[in-house]
């Protein structure tokens, strides 16, 4: 069956350094791919941002536009020219300074300095309000995450809506996988500063040693045991409490799932808590 | 009746064999030396001449197989514990009827014929004495014929799935091909049938079952009681794909284990939208409304305003009917195009309320608009501006068909809930530690 292939919601940084992957289709057609930093295998891609420039570099005979747009992360340039005769009747329409989001093919040229240089065959361009940007924004930092969680091998995600075609492993090695994770933070910063910066900040000073009156230091993972134990009895049905349960409810409160599977482990070995049978826990 | 059953005093009403007590065994087996000693006989000759005398059948010499995977074919005059899990009637042209289905224990399962009268439900455990054991049509099956014996026995030890000891999985965990599955689900809906299955009316019972990670359509291939809304544990089954769907297959020998009813959430809450994405959709594991987030990436002509035919309800294309010709047509709204989620495309179908809903006009008022501006193409415009490139959330019914997925949209929100993101993304945080 020939499907259309998607429009992956990206962020810009993530699709400008993709690698270029050209497959031949099953009709022996040749097709380009672009491995983005997160995985993305992509053909088409949605872009939100502000639109930067709208510079008329054509001619009467020729019009061209050449746009560029950016978020969070980087901006990116493409033209509308006669070929998107659709689009170019609406140029006028389009104000600089103003939210977009732009759909379509990934594609790439190469400079006259002789470098690749990665952009867009737009298929639709629209003003959008502030809101919607960010929304397509954080789909597209949800969507980066999930692809990252998929390549780590973390095995499956934490919820099936959060599922993405498979993510292929990009070119670029170390590099790349800072700069993904940059991006991603980056973004989110932008979109919720007070509540993405705290769990960041948090996360960047890693397991603290704070002090304790006597002078004696105090593991703080010990602080979150008590808080787990009680999780673990408040959801105990009888027979246990089902890790599903347990990961529900740590997504409902916000709380953080690294911190508390490191407190289960550490109850499991104090043997606070065991494992009546595969994937319960039960407070001893 | 078979011959041998004829002989068999010691059946019950149901038309079961009882075993001998262990008393009765020790007893045949002191009047069997005595006589021997007595009359200067050989054991077997006392033997027969005292299940005769007592009129009792005697039993033929079987080697006792300790469990169902150790039968191959070409064995004889075996014996053997097992669970019977699915029992089907078949009739053939001469008039006569046999039974087969599966029988099983816990490690494993495998078919049988039954030549004679079979009287047993799903699910009693029996000792099935005197069977052999035969490869037909490249598979191996037990024959049960007028020299078996099946009796029904009390002890379910080792005859149970041996999966009922681990923990079972969620609805999202199934996939298709799965086997010997192993689910607590609520039953949101389940209803009997009478099918058409290879030229033979059958009585089955279809339904949905749901947990907190999805839905499923099952198809249970002969009667059973199911509790609409109850919980269950239910062990042993496959899935296959049907029509595009993925579907739990289950017989009458499968396990519905009765659990609490608050074990999962009420049918409200699990028949709400579910979240999910195309690229799940296109498994085929849905069976009611989806929510999905995602855009229109482009709207089809000929949406909008058009007129149907007042007879067929179909289309009219400059006032013609495809098959009622020149005619009267009645004003419609509507609109197809595609949608686009970022994992997968799919077509997308409004109707009417759609686009009033979408428009703020009802269909009179759209009906002068274009009337007035000659333009039908307006209403197209419109809505390519309140759709194309946003971000909207629908809740929409999927048809899965050889050409993708469908969606017959029933609601369209503007927007999506960023707070949801959010929890996603914290949930996700680990990948940029």
């Amino acid at each position: 069956m020939k499907r259309r292939e998607p429009a992956y919601p990206m962020l810009i940084q993530d699709v400008i350094s993709s690698s270029k992957e050209e497959v031949l289709n099953d009709e022996g057609y040749q097709r380009t791919f672009f491995i983005s930093a997160t995985g993305a295998r992509m053909y088409r891609a949605v872009l939100s941002g502000i639109l930067m420039d709208k510079l008329d570099i054509g001619s009467d005979d020729s019009p061209i536009f050449r746009l560029r747009i950016a978020d969070p992360t980087g901006g990116i340039s493409f033209t509308v020219g006669r070929y998107n005769p659709d689009l170019l009747s609406r140029m006028d329409d389009l104000k600089t300074t103003y939210p977009v989001v732009v759909i379509g093919k990934v594609t790439s040229f190469v400079s006259k300095t002789g470098e690749e240089v990665i952009t867009l065959n737009p298929e639709e361009i629209r003003h959008i309000t502030k809101q919607e940007r960010s929304q397509w924004n954080i789909l597209a930092v949800r969507d980066a995450m999930s692809r990252l969680w998929m390549l780590g091998g973390r095995g499956p995600l934490p919820g099936r809506w959060m599922n993405v075609p498979r993510p292929e492993d990009p070119r670029g090695g170390e590099d790349l996988d800072e700069k993904a994770r940059e991006m991603i933070k980056d973004t989110l910063r932008f979109l919720n500063k007070s509540f993405f910066a705290r769990e960041l900040d948090r996360m960047a000073l890693g397991p603290r040693k704070p002090t304790d009156p006597h002078g004696e230091e105090v593991d703080p993972l010990e602080e979150y045991e008590n808080m787990v134990l009680d999780m673990i009895n408040e959801l105990d049905r009888g027979s246990g409490t089902r890790w599903d349960d347990l990961i529900d409810y740590i997504d409902r409160n916000r709380l953080s799932r690294n911190v508390i599977e490191e407190v289960i482990s550490n109850l499991l070995d104090k043997g606070m808590i065991y494992e009546p049978v595969l994937g319960f826990l039960k407070a001893i | 009746m078979s011959k041998a059953q004829q002989n068999a005093p010691e059946m019950e009403p149901d038309g079961a064999l009882r075993e001998l007590t262990k008393e009765e065994l020790f007893e045949i087996k002191e009047e069997v030396h005595r006589i021997s000693e007595e009359l200067g006989i050989p054991l077997d000759e006392a033997t027969r001449m005292v299940y005769e005398e007592r009129g009792i059948h005697l039993p033929e010499r079987t080697r006792v197989v300790e469990s169902i995977s150790e039968l191959v074919p070409g064995m004889r005059n075996v014996s053997i514990r097992a669970r019977i899990i699915s029992i089907q009637k078949m009739e053939r042209k001469s008039g006569t009827s046999y039974f087969r289905g599966f029988i099983g224990d816990s490690g494993s399962e495998i078919r049988y014929t039954a030549w004679v009268q079979f009287p047993f439900e799903p699910n009693t455990p029996v000792f099935i004495q005197n069977v052999s054991v035969r490869e037909w049509n490249g598979k191996t099956e037990v024959v049960i014929n007028d020299s078996s014996f099946v009796s029904p026995i009390e002890d379910m030890e080792g005859l149970l799935p041996r999966i009922e000891e681990g923990v079972p999985s969620t609805i999202s965990e199934l996939k298709k091909d799965s086997r010997d599955v192993d689910v607590e689900a609520r039953i949101v809906e389940s209803r009997e049938v009478t099918v058409n299955s290879k030229g033979r009316q059958v009585d089955i019972v279809k339904g949905i079952i749901a947990d907190r990670t999805g839905r499923m359509s099952f198809t249970c291939w002969g009667p059973v009681n199911l509790k609409e809304g109850g919980c269950y544990r239910i062990i042993g089954g496959y899935v296959k794909e049907f029509k595009g769907q993925m579907d739990l297959n289950l017989s009458p020998g499968s396990i519905f284990r009765p659990l609490s009813e608050d074990r999962l959430p009420s049918i409200e809450e699990l028949m709400r939208p579910e979240d999910s994405r195309i690229i799940n959709l296109l498994e085929g594991k849905f069976s009611g409304p989806v929510s999905l987030r995602g855009t229109v990436l482009s709207i089809r002509n000929g949406s909008g305003l058009f007129q149907r035919c007042v007879d067929c309800g179909r289309r009219l294309n400059r006032g013609t009917c495809t098959v009622h010709g020149k005619t009267k047509g009645e004003w419609d709204l509507g609109f197809k195009g595609i949608f686009d989620d970022g994992s997968a495309t799919a077509f997308l179908k409004g109707d009417r309320m759609m686009v009033e809903a979408l428009l703020g006009s009802d269909i009179n008022e759209l009906t002068e608009e274009v009337k007035e501006s000659l333009d039908p193409e307006g209403i197209l415009g419109r809505l390519e501006d309140e759709l194309l490139g946003r971000p909207i959330k629908i809740t929409a019914d999927p048809v899965l068909d050889d050409y993708g997925i469908t969606l017959q949209v029933s609601a369209i929100e503007m927007g999506w809930e960023m707070e949801k993101f959010e929890r996603e993304i914290i949930s996700l945080m680990e990948v940029i530690v």
